[in-house]
C-alpha cells in the first residue's frame, strides 16, 4: 500500500516537472520568435543598390557620360530626381561618385554626398561579411566613354543605414 | 475488485487530462508561431517597403500595379475601416491594424500619384505612377 502511494505522488510529480520543462521550451520559442520578427526585414543592400543604379542610368546614355556632369554643371539631385532633403539630411545615406580617366590615371571628378563617415564604414562593410550594424553599400565601377571619346571608368558607391523608426 | 476497478478509471482519467493539456499547449504554441509569422504588423512592414522600394527603382513616366489584397483582407481581418495605404511627404505607410502603422521613406523626388483599384473585393490593385 506504501508502495503504491509513492508511485502516485512520483507519477504527479514527473507531470508537475513535465509541464515546468514544457514551459520552459515554449518561453524559448516564443522569446526567439519575437526576436526574430522585432528584427524586421532588412532593406539596406537593395536601397544602395537601387540608389547607385538610379545615378549610373540617369548620368550614363548609351555608355556616354553625360558632358554636364563632366563639366561641373550638373546638379545631381534634380538631374536623377533624389530628394536633397533625405540624402543629405537624414544622414542614412551616403553617395559618393568618381571619375578617373583610364589613360592617364588622374581623377577627374570626386563628389559626394550623404553621411560621409559612411565612406569608411562603406569599405568595411563591402570587405567583412558580418558587419551587422555598418552600412550596406554598392560598389559600382563601369567604363564609360565622353563626347572627345577619352574611356573613363566612374565608379559610384552608395549606401544605406536606414532602419524603421516610428514616425 | 471494485476498488481496483475504481483505481484504474482515475488512472485513465489522469493519462486523458496529461494528454489533452499536452496537446492544448503545442496547439497554443503552433497558433503563436503562425499568427506571428502571418501577423498584421509583418505585413504592413513588407508592403512598405515593397512600395517605397519600387517608388525609388520607378522612372520618370513609368507605373507599376501592386496586388494589396493581403494588406485589405488583413485590415478586414482586424475590422480596420481607415484607408490601408497612404504615401505622403515621401513616406510610405501601411496600416492594417489600428496604430501608427509602419512607414517607411523613400529617397526619390519625383511627383509620386496612387490609386488603389477596389472593384473587386479580395483583389485590390495598387497603381503607382511617376511623373
Amino acid at each position: 500500500m506504501i508502495k503504491l502511494k509513492n508511485n502516485r505522488a512520483d507519477s504527479k510529480l514527473i507531470s508537475i516537472w513535465w509541464f515546468a520543462v514544457l514551459f520552459l521550451i515554449a518561453g524559448g520559442i516564443v522569446a526567439g520568435t519575437l526576436l526574430f520578427y522585432s528584427r524586421g526585414i532588412d532593406v539596406r543592400a537593395l536601397e544602395s543598390n537601387v540608389l547607385s543604379d538610379r545615378v549610373l542610368n540617369c548620368l550614363v546614355k548609351d555608355g556616354y557620360i553625360k558632358q554636364d556632369f563632366l563639366e561641373n554643371k550638373t546638379d545631381i539631385f534634380k538631374e536623377c530626381g533624389l530628394s536633397e532633403k533625405i540624402i543629405n539630411k537624414s544622414s542614412s545615406y551616403y553617395l559618393s561618385l568618381s571619375i578617373i580617366d583610364l589613360q592617364t590615371n588622374k581623377k577627374e571628378i570626386g563628389v559626394s554626398f550623404g553621411n560621409m563617415a559612411f565612406e569608411k564604414d562603406c569599405k568595411i562593410s563591402l570587405s567583412v561579411l558580418n558587419a551587422e550594424n555598418y552600412p550596406k553599400c554598392s560598389d559600382k565601377k563601369v567604363v564609360i566613354i565622353d563626347e572627345d571619346y577619352r574611356k573613363l571608368e566612374l565608379n559610384i558607391v552608395a549606401g544605406s543605414n536606414y532602419q524603421y523608426r516610428p514616425e | 475488485m471494485i476498488y481496483s476497478s475504481k483505481k484504474a478509471n482515475v488512472s485513465l482519467l489522469e493519462k486523458v487530462i496529461f494528454i489533452v493539456l499536452n496537446m492544448v499547449f503545442f496547439l497554443a504554441l503552433i497558433v503563436f508561431i503562425s499568427r506571428m509569422s502571418s501577423g498584421s504588423s509583418n505585413i504592413e512592414e513588407v508592403y512598405a517597403k515593397n512600395i517605397a522600394l519600387s517608388i525609388d527603382a520607378m522612372e520618370s513616366g513609368t507605373q507599376v500595379n501592386i496586388s494589396v489584397s493581403e494588406v485589405y483582407s488583413a485590415a478586414r481581418k482586424n475590422k480596420f475601416s481607415e484607408f490601408p495605404i497612404v504615401i505622403q511627404d515621401n513616406v510610405v505607410t501601411v496600416k492594417a491594424i489600428r496604430g501608427t502603422g509602419y512607414g517607411f521613406r523613400y529617397f526619390s523626388n519625383k511627383n509620386v500619384s496612387f490609386q488603389i483599384d477596389k472593384s473587386v473585393e479580395g483583389q485590390e490593385v495598387l497603381s503607382i505612377k511617376v511623373d
